[in-house]
């Protein structure tokens, strides 16, 4: 006997107008639709006042900025010759950017430092700030989901004010439903989540994304739920982008933000790839990394960030030491926010790195290894002497017949590549979790 | 003379196959100076993308003093590396050309085709394609969707703009797509111009095709049938001795200092100016003006040819491959010049002459099976039989 089932076609969310359009006309205080020149006049109103606020309220800026003359800034490249500031700025003395009472802060996020010297990065946020977050998040989730859509965030939760809390309080007040695993490396309760909710939307690193589709696929999934899924935290590959979509049958977007730029920066919309810049709260420059000046839009450079309404530690040409650029050609969408490329990558590399480095990246070595059917995840490290790039291999099952195939993947990758390393793989875990983490994913050298 | 630049895509991650494919040798010369001098050849600069591995290519590049611009966004596609590629066009372009190395065995001589095109139509895209259909030229209706479109697309320098502003869905060839108005297909006697080097046996495939390139592959010679107009009947004719040619090259052993797709081509293509005047002399002056002087000699001689002394050759079997085929049909050489001889049975001189023209081509079978080991006159009409 047959069968007959009907099935309802998945309804693909698209917004016909930038959700991000409002939050920006809102911010700006017009109804009318805006133009970039608008924006770019209206941002550089912003950036003088942050500048003299900086100045007059904070001991660094004070400092900083001592003798210079704001009111003259007349332009872009006007605005891109004052001095830059570093990361390393605010370890050495994270007080010093403050520019309000102690009391004011509500929340303040630490970030281990890369190097394995020197304090740790800590950022103030106050609540208007936090705020203003989770009305990015509502606007940003938007360009993904619709009332009354489940959204399963793959995001760590343990603080009320961490990302997770965020986001999910961005998702309520535009009637959506979050789900929160907040352990994402346990890849088996991820997928226990999406299998009793039926998401329609899923955000995560790169990383968790992929390891809960390689899972569900594993265990017989078919026909997912899903019709959109935000990468963030991490640099994604075009490879895996491209996997999630087709696995899924869903539109992935992407998201650029840092701690430093109040966690949300950037969210590419239902149309495109480039990434829509959160305009109205932070001010992107894409710079030549030796002089610090603005390069023209399509030119890489390294990403600068002002923050254009913080009150509480605003940070002005603050260099993030990632490379990216603005992209040029027109969005379906015709949203007037510049759109950041996804294609975000570290300036300068670790001393003492070959050639090669700079093409090999965690999330590349992830793209070739979809192929494989039994990969979750995997960590990679680069043994100097001798050459050799030890790639920890986590599965959903023990078997060393796919860890020789994940051997031949990433010895045809490395291949081409001058002084190209030996490829060495360890079977990591298989007892369905990963070890991901949400620190920025690397390469460590040893 | 129009300012034409090609640019060579050469910033993927040659993932399928599992070396740097621009500095993989095909024969004497790498995939990417194999690409390149085709375009030189031709009047075209070459630009080539790198992107991935870039120190190999680019080292490469400056080896062969070819053009090298780096894509940092590789790995956004191959979109991404036409747009630097045309970003890198000189301000004098007219017209330019893109086509990744993976395509490396482009001829010259189709480069030399797109751009005299060019040169007299307004085509905004002129697509090569290869039209090998079997018994008569593809109409011109049917060029863009019968004919095999090859690669490189060649373009007016005024799309470098719309390249730019494009956001890359669909890559290049939805792009063009926008062009259908203005563009043209041309056809191209190039095989080369369809084949893929991805993965490890292609390449194999690609190094073994290289060495016969001075050759015109089957296809190739199915489409000079076309671009020639050859009759229907002189197609059949050719395909009845190639059938011929192909039963004796199997019988003669691999060691044999002999190109096989020599006389594979040279008894496709030995009739191509029938009805001429000296039709073998005019069939090789044609085919050498197509761009295939290697199998010019096999025409030339295919219908009086003496032996020589030593290895049977090429266009010994091209000659006796002929004579075993009257119209379609097998025949002996007996039977063959006999009935020459019964026609002019009247002039005793024109007996004599075929007379010794019979013996010649004895001369020539008597090499042959030498070579072969093999009763030819047996196995031919003995098949024919059955």
């Amino acid at each position: 006997m047959l069968n007959l089932i009907e099935e309802s076609p998945k309804q693909q969310h698209v917004n016909r107008i930038n959700p991000l359009d409002a939050q920006a006309q809102q911010d700006m205080r017009t109804e009318a639709p805006i133009s970039q020149a608008q924006i770019e006049a209206w941002q550089l109103g912003k950036l003088k006042n942050v500048c003299s606020y900086a100045r007059e309220n904070g001991t660094f800026y004070a400092e900083h900025f001592r003798g210079l003359d704001f009111q003259h800034i007349a332009s872009r490249e006007d605005f891109s010759k004052l001095p830059r500031t570093t990361a390393a700025d605010i370890r050495e003395a994270p007080l010093k950017f403050l520019c309000t009472s102690q009391d004011d802060i509500a929340r303040i996020v630490t970030l281990a430092t890369s190097g394995s010297t020197g304090n740790p990065k800590r950022i103030f946020f106050t609540q208007d700030e936090l705020d203003e977050t989770i009305a990015f998040y509502n606007n940003g989730m938007r360009c993904l989901v619709d009332a009354g859509d489940t959204v399963l965030a793959l995001l760590p939760a343990p603080k009320p004010d961490s990302v997770g809390t965020l986001l999910a309080e961005g998702l309520r007040s535009l009637g959506a439903k979050p789900v929160l695993n907040q352990d994402p490396d346990n890849v088996s309760a991820s997928l226990a989540l999406f299998s009793k909710h039926a998401p329609d939307c899923v955000v995560g690193t790169p990383a968790h994304v992929l390891a809960l589709i390689k899972l569900w696929k594993h265990e017989g999934g078919m026909d997912s739920p899903v019709k959109s899924v935000l990468l963030c935290w991490d640099a994604s590959s075009r490879a895996v982008r491209n996997y999630i979509e087709k696995e899924w049958n869903c539109h992935v977007h992407t998201h650029w933000g840092m701690t430093e730029t109040g966690l949300g920066g950037a969210v590419s919309c239902a149309h495109s790839k480039g990434m829509h810049l959160r305009e109205t709260n932070i001010y992107v420059e894409i710079t030549n990394p030796e002089t610090g000046l603005v390069l023209p839009d399509g030119e890489r450079g390294e990403i600068v960030v002002t923050t254009l309404t913080r009150k509480g530690m605003p940070l002005i040409r603050y260099r993030t030491g990632d490379e990216s650029h603005i992209m040029t050609e027109a969005c379906p969408c015709d949203s007037p926010l510049r759109r950041l490329s996804p294609n975000i990558r570290r300036m300068a590399l670790p001393e003492g790195t070959p050639d090669w480095f700079r093409f090999i990246t965690p999330t590349l070595i992830d793209g070739v290894l979809t192929a494989v059917p039994y990969f979750l995840a995997q960590q990679a490290q680069y043994r100097v002497a001798p050459n050799t790039l030890e790639v920890t291999v986590d599965m959903s099952n023990n078997s060393s017949q796919q860890l020789t195939c994940v051997k031949e993947l990433l010895c045809d990758l490395v291949s081409p590549l001058y002084n190209a390393p030996d490829i060495l793989c360890l079977p990591g875990n298989h007892n369905k979790k990963i070890s991901i983490g949400f620190a920025k994913r690397k390469i460590c050298i040893v | 003379m129009l300012r034409a630049y090609g640019i060579l895509l050469a910033a993927g991650y040659s993932s399928r196959m599992g070396r740097c494919k621009p500095t993989l040798h095909l024969g004497d010369k790498t995939t990417l100076q194999t690409l390149a001098d085709a375009f030189i050849q031709a009047g075209v600069t070459p630009i080539v993308v790198t992107g991935y591995a870039s120190e190999k290519i680019e080292q490469e590049c400056k080896r062969l003093n070819l053009q090298a611009v780096y894509n940092a966004n590789f790995d956004d596609g191959m979109f991404s590396s036409v747009q630097t590629g045309c970003n890198a066009l000189p301000d004098d372009a007219d017209i330019f050309f893109i086509t990744p190395v993976d395509i490396p065995l482009i001829r010259s001589s189709t480069i030399t085709a797109l751009l005299n095109h060019a040169a007299k139509t307004k085509a905004n895209v002129i697509h090569p394609i290869l039209d090998d259909s079997l018994l008569t030229p593809l109409p011109e209706f049917l060029h863009k969707t019968e004919g095999k479109r090859g690669h490189p697309p060649c373009l007016r320098a005024s799309l470098k703009c719309e390249i730019l502003k494009y956001n890359g869905d669909g890559g290049l060839a939805k792009l063009l797509d926008q062009y259908t108005d203005t563009t043209h297909y041309l056809p191209v006697l190039d095989s080369g111009m369809l084949l893929d080097m991805d993965t490890p046996e292609d390449y194999e495939k690609l190094c073994r095709i290289q060495t016969l390139r001075s050759v015109p592959s089957v296809q190739e010679c199915y489409a000079i049938w076309n671009a020639v107009a050859l009759p229907t009947h002189i197609r059949n004719h050719s395909l009845a001795v190639t059938e011929v040619a192909h039963r004796i090259l199997e019988k003669i052993p691999d060691n044999t200092p002999l190109f096989k797709q020599t006389v594979i081509s040279g008894t496709l293509l030995h009739d191509i100016a029938k009805g001429v005047p000296q039709h073998a002399n005019a069939g090789a002056r044609m085919i050498t003006e197509l761009g295939f002087p290697a199998v010019a000699p096999c025409i030339a001689t295919h219908s009086k040819l003496s032996a020589t002394e030593g290895a049977v050759t090429e266009a010994e079997l091209v000659f006796l491959a002929d004579k075993f085929i009257d119209g379609t049909s097998r025949c002996t050489l007996e039977r063959r010049y006999e009935e020459k001889m019964a026609c002019y049975a009247a002039s005793p001189e024109v007996v004599k002459a075929i007379q010794q023209k019979l013996l010649q081509a004895q001369a020539i079978l008597h090499k042959a099976e030498l070579a072969t080991g093999t009763d030819l006159t047996a196995l031919l009409t003995k098949e024919k039989r059955s």
